[in-house]
């Protein structure tokens, strides 16, 4: 080989060397960087704590079950009986339960019966397990299993169609691609495209199919519509898929090639007596008037997202194994987009946006109080008392005046059963001084089945003359509280007890005076406040207008029940049992710039029931933004400055404690003032910042890391064995052997919120969070971000499944039984997104605009018993803004709802916000937010390549800001020193750093390219000089 | 024309190279200016690892065709390589997460687009790194 030659290689050969070299070098301090993410990737441990002497007795949290076996059954029995309580039976002409033979010839239609929506996608998305003691089943495996025959013909058909039901390609966090075998929700800015195939392309791919049904004439027809994190239906035509020429008026209503599906089941049924069921499978109230109207049509369930295990609940309601007790979350209307909430729903942007701070776009939610049912049933007694031009034709969705029948095809709590129950309020006791309203109910069954039965229990408070004047709305009827009743065998009776908290009858009143001498309080007006059960809320509220006088000549759609409402009268206005809220702080307004009208007024025209018409929600587009607001959208709220006197705030002391000598003690014990004062201003800088997926260890208190985890569905991030001790020969009774086949389990597998709100069953929530406090203790994850309170303000908002209702009671008290339940087991079960992420629609930067009645009495009543009553220990905050201040610098939430006026006392952290301005790192801290999404390098070196403002020498003169750091570390490390994250744990606790795998392989590969880069390089040189020998 | 002909295939990678460090260099800048990269602001140290690449890429080219002899611009081709190297580095420092979060969080249209953006530069320099190593092997010139 000639010298030239020999050179060139040696030259490349350094070349690729030497670049290796640098890709390791310089990767080192990228995998600093990203070290959390790259250990929650690889399930690889940095830091480790190290502890002697560990004893049972150092595992403080006990789990119900002895085997990971045992753990994952009970989750897929819980699953299925999550769906046997809260699928709803919208309508049975007595088709419904089947008989043995009928379910030995099952047709099942419509391509969503073998792609079936389980999940949402991209949040609360069903984890398939296999290989399991507890694998996830589909439809078809369900009913399989449950021992139902399926037409072969159709459902060879439908699998062998399987690529044209492929989503469009969805990458993953990893950067592997996948995709979904299933109906997919459009993103924020995309139309519905119907993938349901036509029949002529059924006929060509099968041309038996319709004929096949003639022995399997038992038809069930899955109609879905999906539910995505990052989803949205446009409202009416405007999002529908303009290319489809489908007759589909509504992203949310059904398509022709839909229409066409269920009239071939019809045909079949009515050449050969077969029946015809049907099956919603959504979260997103759809539009289904049509289907209640067709009288082919024998039945109609409404089986939601039902999980991993859920379909055995639905088979075993087909069967009459199971009576159904479901109850509907939400109003069915017959037009969503007619609805007031619709009329500023969708893609708003501010003329002067500035992506430069993440302010896009706004929303106004001009409706009021009156989303979902409030509004339907509010409209519908003024009509009946002709009031306020309720029947008007303004939001009418026929041509004429409007009428709740033409409105509504489901009111809001409706569900019928194989039997028939009666209910009668036998006894409502409202006592102020306690602040509750206590009722007794007595249940009977019947009919000739035993079931369960929901107890909704409403009051209807009075609407003054007060109100008209001081722009108090008030509902008609509202949900004061629920129970279910125990399985009640035909003629069987039970009382049910139900005590309510009075303050959620109450209203907030923006103008009263109050006891911390400024404005907003929470009243009870003068007058007569009704109480009454009913099936749904639409039966109570009749129940209420019959007790008013009124009946089906003045308007009412059937006839109320007047002796099932109770009578209660408050002779004067009560502004003074409300005016303290749980922890003894004076309530005040504390949200009014969130209203528009504050920076802008007489802008917002808020819907009142003084003038249905006359105040109808316009549609607030094209605003700009005021000089004056764009200075809490440019993120930048507080300055840092000299201040107080930095001397005292006690940092980095040497008290000798750890955080595990605080357990179980009060915050208000001086134990914690002393702990708190060992930690160092540095970490609590750090920590703040940077926290990404889990919340950080901190070395000076001992103060462990815990991984968080998403999401209402259950542990959705991790398989159990990711974090779960392998090590059996140690003191944790919960080491899990590492051959142990459930290690890869998952357990996003429970139905979606929407689906356990409408249970309508505390006991079921209680038992969920229960078994994921369970799971937690089995997976060493302390953290779940598990309940969405944020309200089904509109059907539209695709993300509705991850959050239980549009009605904050149902809300409120599914998400607080939840967290009880799971409390016993140390597992921090914490609401997001507080709050009013109710939409997915540019939503990070988001302003949300509304009045303080409707944001206290809606969406703040849905998290506000998850703090007051099940004392919650986990917050995330929220993407969107309030009004123009960031979620997470908006001190009146934050910091004077939230942890003032509740007693949130844990930990928060912000939602996804990769915007460092956007995030608020200045503001948040003094709002108790503890972490943002952010990750780094453990310097504040580090942190100031992110915050050039969080640098020690700004806020360590900043007594103010050094305080807030303190209290919200304090607050922090009270949730997890309370929770399953100290398991293991013991005095003698101590962190070492440890080199994973991947540090050791990088240094490996560090010295060995190191050393052939050297070795090559020398091999260059001898070339050339050989070379230049050679040519001499 | 003269030029051309005694340039060997070696001169031609390293002309492509070049090409892909600039285009990801303007891909880059342009990507700093989209909605969701806007407020990142612009990474200098990869803006410097990107031009210093460029410059040392035809530094090489020009000391071969001006008959530079030796190790001298030899290291040249070397610091080439390490220099796509670094900014291909960067590159993953600044943009890798962002990507992981808008597939997990924020998959929107708009950020969707913003990120393809992302991803172009990234691959233009990946590919540069790939033609700078190749091309340390080559002839750049006939009589080299």
């Amino acid at each position: 080989m000639k010298a030239k030659t020999k050179r060139r290689i040696w030259r490349g050969t350094t070349t690729t060397m030497a670049s290796l070299l640098t890709f390791t070098v310089a990767g080192s301090a990228v995998v600093n960087s990203f070290r959390t993410d790259i250990d929650k990737f690889l399930g690889t441990t940095s830091t480790k704590l190290v502890v002697e002497n560990t004893s049972a007795d150092d595992y403080r949290y006990k789990s119900d079950y002895n085997s990971t076996t045992e753990l994952v059954q009970a989750i897929s029995d819980l699953g299925e009986r999550m769906s046997e309580e809260g699928t709803v039976l919208l309508k049975n002409n007595g088709a419904l339960p089947l008989s043995q033979n009928e379910l030995q010839k099952l047709s099942l239609l419509g391509f969503t019966s073998y792609y079936p929506l389980q999940g949402g996608d991209r949040g609360s998305s069903l984890t398939e397990n296999t290989g399991t003691d507890a694998d996830t089943v589909d439809m078809v495996q369900a009913f399989t299993e449950k021992g139902f025959v399926i037409n072969p013909t159709l459902q060879s058909m439908y699998e062998s169609m399987k690529e044209e039901f492929k989503s469009d390609p969805i990458v993953r966090g990893n950067g592997t691609t996948t995709y979904y075998y299933h109906l997919t929700a459009p993103t924020v800015t995309g139309t519905f495209r119907s993938i349901e195939p036509t029949q002529e392309r059924l006929a060509e791919v099968e041309p038996n199919w319709k004929e096949s049904m003639n022995d399997f004439n038992t038809i069930l027809v899955t109609i879905g519509r999906s539910s995505s994190e990052g989803g949205n239906y446009l409202p009416g035509t405007e999002g529908v898929n303009p290319d489809q020429d489908l007759n589909q008026t509504d992203p949310l209503g059904l398509s022709d090639d839909e229409r066409a599906t269920l009239q071939a089941a019809i045909d079949v049924k009515k050449e050969t007596g077969g029946k015809v069921i049907i099956l919603l499978n959504n979260a997103c109230a759809m539009e289904i008037q049509e289907l209640v109207d067709n009288e082919d049509v024998d039945a109609i369930l409404q089986i939601s997202l039902p999980g991993g295990y859920g379909f055995y609940g639905v088979a075993d309601i087909l069967s009459g194994d199971v009576n159904p007790s479901g109850h509907l979350a939400d109003t069915y209307a017959v037009k969503n987009a007619n609805s007031p909430a619709a009329q500023n729903y969708g893609i708003f942007d501010w003329t002067n946006a500035d992506a430069n701070y993440w302010f896009q776009s706004e929303i106004v939610e001009a409706e009021n109080i009156y989303t979902g049912y409030k509004y339907y049933e509010t409209r519908y007694a003024d009509t009946v008392f002709d009031q306020g031009n309720a029947s008007s034709e303004t939001g009418s969705s026929i041509d004429g005046n409007w009428a709740y029948e033409t409105e509504v095809t489901f009111p809001f709590g409706y569900g019928l059963s194989y039997t028939t129950f009666s209910q009668k309020l036998e006894r409502v006791e409202v006592d102020l001084n306690t602040k509750t309203v206590t009722a007794d109910i007595t249940v009977k069954n019947t009919g000739n089945v035993a079931g369960k039965d929901a107890v909704q229990f409403y009051v209807s408070v009075p609407y003054t003359d007060y109100d008209r004047e001081h722009q108090v709305e008030k509902s008609a009827i509202q949900l004061l509280d629920y129970a279910k009743t125990k399985e009640l065998a035909p003629g069987e009776s039970q009382t049910i007890t139900i005590t309510a908290d009075a303050q959620d009858m109450t209203s907030w009143d923006s103008t009263s005076d109050n006891e911390a001498g400024t404005s907003g309080n929470y009243i009870l007006d003068t007058g007569n406040y009704y109480f009454t059960v009913g099936n749904d809320v639409h039966d109570a509220l009749n129940n209420v207008l019959a007790a008013q006088g009124k009946s089906v000549d003045d308007g009412m759609t059937a006839e109320g029940s007047a002796d099932n409402v109770k009578n209660w009268t408050l002779d004067s206005m009560d502004k003074k049992t409300f005016a303290y809220s749980v922890t003894g702080v004076a309530v005040e307004n504390q949200l009014e710039n969130m209203d528009l009208n504050y920076y802008m007024p007489g802008t917002v025209t808020y819907l009142s029931r003084s003038d249905w018409s006359g105040t109808w929600p316009v549609t607030y587009k094209d605003l700009t933004a005021t000089e004056e607001m764009l200075i809490p959208l440019h993120n930048d709220i507080y300055e840092i400055t000299a201040n107080g006197n930095p001397e005292n705030v006690t940092f980095g002391a040497d008290n000798g404690l750890t955080l595990v000598d605080v357990i179980g003690l009060d915050l208000e014990d001086d134990k914690w003032s002393k702990l708190m004062d060992q930690i160092t201003l540095e970490e609590c800088m750090i920590r703040t910042a940077f926290g990404g997926t889990s919340v950080k260890s901190i070395s000076s208190i001992v103060s462990p890391e815990a991984v968080q985890n998403d999401g209402p569905n259950g542990f959705n991030s991790y398989p159990l064995g990711q974090y779960a001790n392998t090590d059996t020969n140690s003191a944790d009774p919960y080491a899990i052997d590492s051959n142990d086949k459930n290690l890869s389990y998952m357990a996003g597998v429970m139905g979606c919120g929407t689906l356990i709100g409408q249970t309508f069953s505390k006991e079921m929530a209680h038992e969920y969070g229960a078994m994921m406090g369970n799971y937690s203790i089995w997976a060493n994850q302390p953290i779940l971000w598990g309940a969405g309170t944020n309200l089904h303000r509109c059907p539209y908002n695709a993300r509705n499944h991850e959050y239980y209702s549009e009605d904050p009671v149902l809300t409120a008290y599914q998400g607080a039984d939840y967290i009880k339940g799971g409390e016993p087991y140390g597992v921090i079960l914490a609401a997001k997104h507080f709050a009013f992420n109710d939409t997915e629609i540019n939503r990070e930067g988001l302003s949300c605009f509304m009045n303080e009645q409707k944001a206290r009495e809606n969406e703040l009543r849905g998290t506000q018993a998850c703090v007051e009553d099940a004392h919650m220990k986990g917050v995330m905050t929220a993407f969107n803004r309030v009004g123009v201040t960031q979620s997470n610098a908006h001190t009146g939430l934050m910091m004077n709802i939230l942890h003032k006026e509740w007693g949130f006392k844990g930990l928060m952290s912000e939602d996804f916000i990769v915007d460092a301005g956007l995030a608020s790192l200045k503001e948040m801290v003094q709002n108790g937010v503890g972490m943002t999404v952010h990750t780094g390098e453990d310097s504040l070196s580090a942190v100031a390549e992110t915050w050039d403002y969080w640098t020690l020498e700004n806020v360590s003169k900043d007594e103010n800001l050094m305080q807030s750091l303190k209290t919200t570390m304090k607050w922090q490390n009270y949730a997890l020193a309370n929770s399953n994250a100290m398991d293991g744990l013991n005095e003698t606790a101590s962190f070492k750093t440890v080199r994973t795998w991947y540090d050791n392989a990088l240094t490996v590969a560090q010295i060995i390219l190191m050393i052939l880069t050297i070795a090559v390089a020398v091999m260059y040189i001898r070339s050339w000089k050989k070379g230049k020998g050679e040519k001499e | 024309m003269s030029f051309l002909k005694k340039q060997s295939v070696g001169f031609y990678f390293i002309i492509v190279t070049i090409i892909a460090l600039l285009s990801s260099l303007v891909c880059y800048l342009s990507n700093c200016k989209t909605k969701y990269y806007t407020s990142f602001g612009v990474d200098t140290s990869l803006v410097a690892f990107l031009i210093i690449g460029i410059v040392v890429e035809a530094a090489y080219i020009i000391g071969v065709n001006k008959a530079v002899q030796g190790v001298v611009i030899d290291v040249f081709a070397v610091a080439g390589g390490v220099f796509c190297m670094l900014a291909m580095v960067a590159f993953l420092r600044v943009r890798a997460y962002s990507i992981a979060t808008i597939l997990t969080f924020q998959n929107n249209d708009s950020n969707l687009s913003d990120m393809k953006g992302a991803i172009v530069a990234m691959v233009l320099c990946a590919a540069a790194v790939v033609l700078s190593i190749l091309s340390s092997y080559m002839r750049v010139v006939k009589e080299d």
